[in-house]
């Protein structure tokens, strides 16, 4: 059977650029605006904005009720960057307003804690450690990081000062990332094969 | 610190540009960004240095045609001007936008951006040249000098929100004589924010300045030292690795 995937479009993600990358890896891909997310499909949410105006989007054209209803239904999801950070409950970058809540925790501000670092944004290639323990630079650019109330989800991580912090998720049937795979070079691409 | 390969474009084509002007065609962008990919290039910056000056749109196109095939992230700058340029760039392909003419005269499209899309994606280019004793921002391809007195803007575009700085030294650039080791000293200490630098770069021994300097660039953009195969992105990775900066491994 060939693998499928439901790129969500909601204003706030690099549609194209995710798509590409999947039917490169031979994926069928599957983008309208319909939100008839077939349930063997992984629908893949992609993220580059606002986590403000990524909610308010989703909520005024009552696309939190498909995604909810494709999760609850035993449907599987992956966020990248800002698509990882809209499935917690909040984000310091918008005060108020909610996420989609389908996992515990919050979205957090990274804090220049260091002067050597790359100052208060994460920009560039970063190592990234694997669960399998492996290291792969992947490419990166966010000022806000993911922090699950459950340690045990995250399952990679980037280093940000004397920290590690998340730069995966995964959990039942959801999968995270705060870098890009599909930006990642071959590093990323491989990545994808795996769903 | 991410390398970055810098196209400048007219009419589609790669140029090569001098002091921002007098281009000279090179070839096909798409085969050079692809080229540097295979090379194991960290960041493509696609730019349209006269778009302004011209009151062209922003190349949707070409960069429409570049991403069909391109895996690492891809910076586009040139005749940004509206939320509606950036939505659709972002939406084909772009991981960031830069915006110089649009910020400079109306420095509030810098806040709207950002609302929107993030400071992530929201980089400000600048094209910085000194006249007498102080340094200024300029327009379209450094030809026409802005009100913008840059240490000012710098702090400037950072209080409004933007992500990144991408900073051109008009006086070296395409040259290849050298880095601008002053202006960099100057933006370093008055923004804290990622910045990327372009201009003067010609050789490997031009970054051997970087030895007596602490602080930690996020981005070197190189354009005719790339295009003219007068050095590998590998030389120029190995030799950042020796000045101790931390750089993609492969």
């Amino acid at each position: 059977m060939i693998k499928s995937i439901y790129v969500l479009n909601y204003e706030c993600g690099n549609v194209k650029s995710v798509s590409k990358a999947f039917a490169h890896k031979g994926y069928k891909v599957i983008q309208d605006s319909s939100m008839k997310i077939p349930n063997e499909s992984l629908l893949v949410i992609p993220g580059v904005g606002h986590f403000g105006y990524a909610m308010k989007f989703i909520k005024n054209n009552n696309l939190d009720n498909p995604i909810k209803e494709h999760y609850y239904n035993g449907g599987r999801i992956l966020g990248i960057c800002l698509g990882m950070q809209i499935l917690f409950e909040s984000s310091e970058e918008a005060p108020g307003i909610k996420g989609l809540g389908l996992l515990k925790g919050n979205v957090k501000k990274l804090l220049n804690t260091n002067k050597t670092l790359n100052k208060k944004m994460h920009l560039g290639w970063s190592k990234t450690k694997f669960e399998n323990g492996d290291i792969h630079d992947m490419y990166y650019v966010h000022q806000y990081f993911c922090d699950p109330n459950e340690i045990s989800i995250v399952s990679e991580t980037f280093n940000w000062g004397n920290l590690d912090l998340c730069a995966g998720i995964k959990s039942k049937k959801i999968r995270g990332f705060q870098f890009h795979p599909e930006k990642s070079s071959k590093a990323g691409l491989d990545l994808l094969n795996k769903f | 610190m991410r390398i970055i390969g810098r196209l400048d474009v007219k009419n589609g084509l790669l140029v090569k540009t001098i002091n921002l002007e007098g281009l000279r065609q090179i070839g096909s962008c798409k085969e050079f960004a692809l080229k540097y990919m295979e090379e194991n290039i960290d960041e493509i910056f696609l730019s349209d240095p006269v778009a302004s000056l011209y009151d062209r749109e922003p190349m949707f196109d070409l960069l429409d045609t570049i991403t069909d095939d391109l895996f690492i992230p891809i910076t586009i700058s040139g005749g940004i001007k509206t939320i509606e340029h950036i939505r659709k760039l972002l939406l084909i392909g772009a991981d960031k936008v830069a915006i110089n003419t649009a910020a400079i005269s109306n420095p509030e499209f810098i806040n709207q951006a950002v609302s929107i899309f993030g400071s992530q994606s929201i980089a400000i280019s600048i094209q910085a040249k000194k006249i007498n004793n102080n340094w200024h921002c300029f327009t379209n391809c450094g030809r026409d000098k802005s009100n913008k007195v840059l240490v000012d803007w710098l702090r400037e575009v950072e209080k409004r929100g933007a992500g990144e700085i991408i900073i051109t030294s008009v006086s070296k650039e395409g040259m290849m004589k050298g880095l601008d080791f002053e202006l960099l000293h100057l933006v370093s200490e008055n923004v804290n924010l990622p910045v990327t630098y372009s201009g003067g770069f010609g050789e490997i021994n031009h970054l051997n300045p970087f030895k007596d300097i602490d602080f930690n660039l996020s981005g070197l953009a190189i354009s005719g030292s790339f295009h003219y195969e007068k050095v590998t992105v590998n030389q120029i990775r190995e030799k950042l690795k020796e000045l101790d900066f931390s750089v993609r491994s492969l």
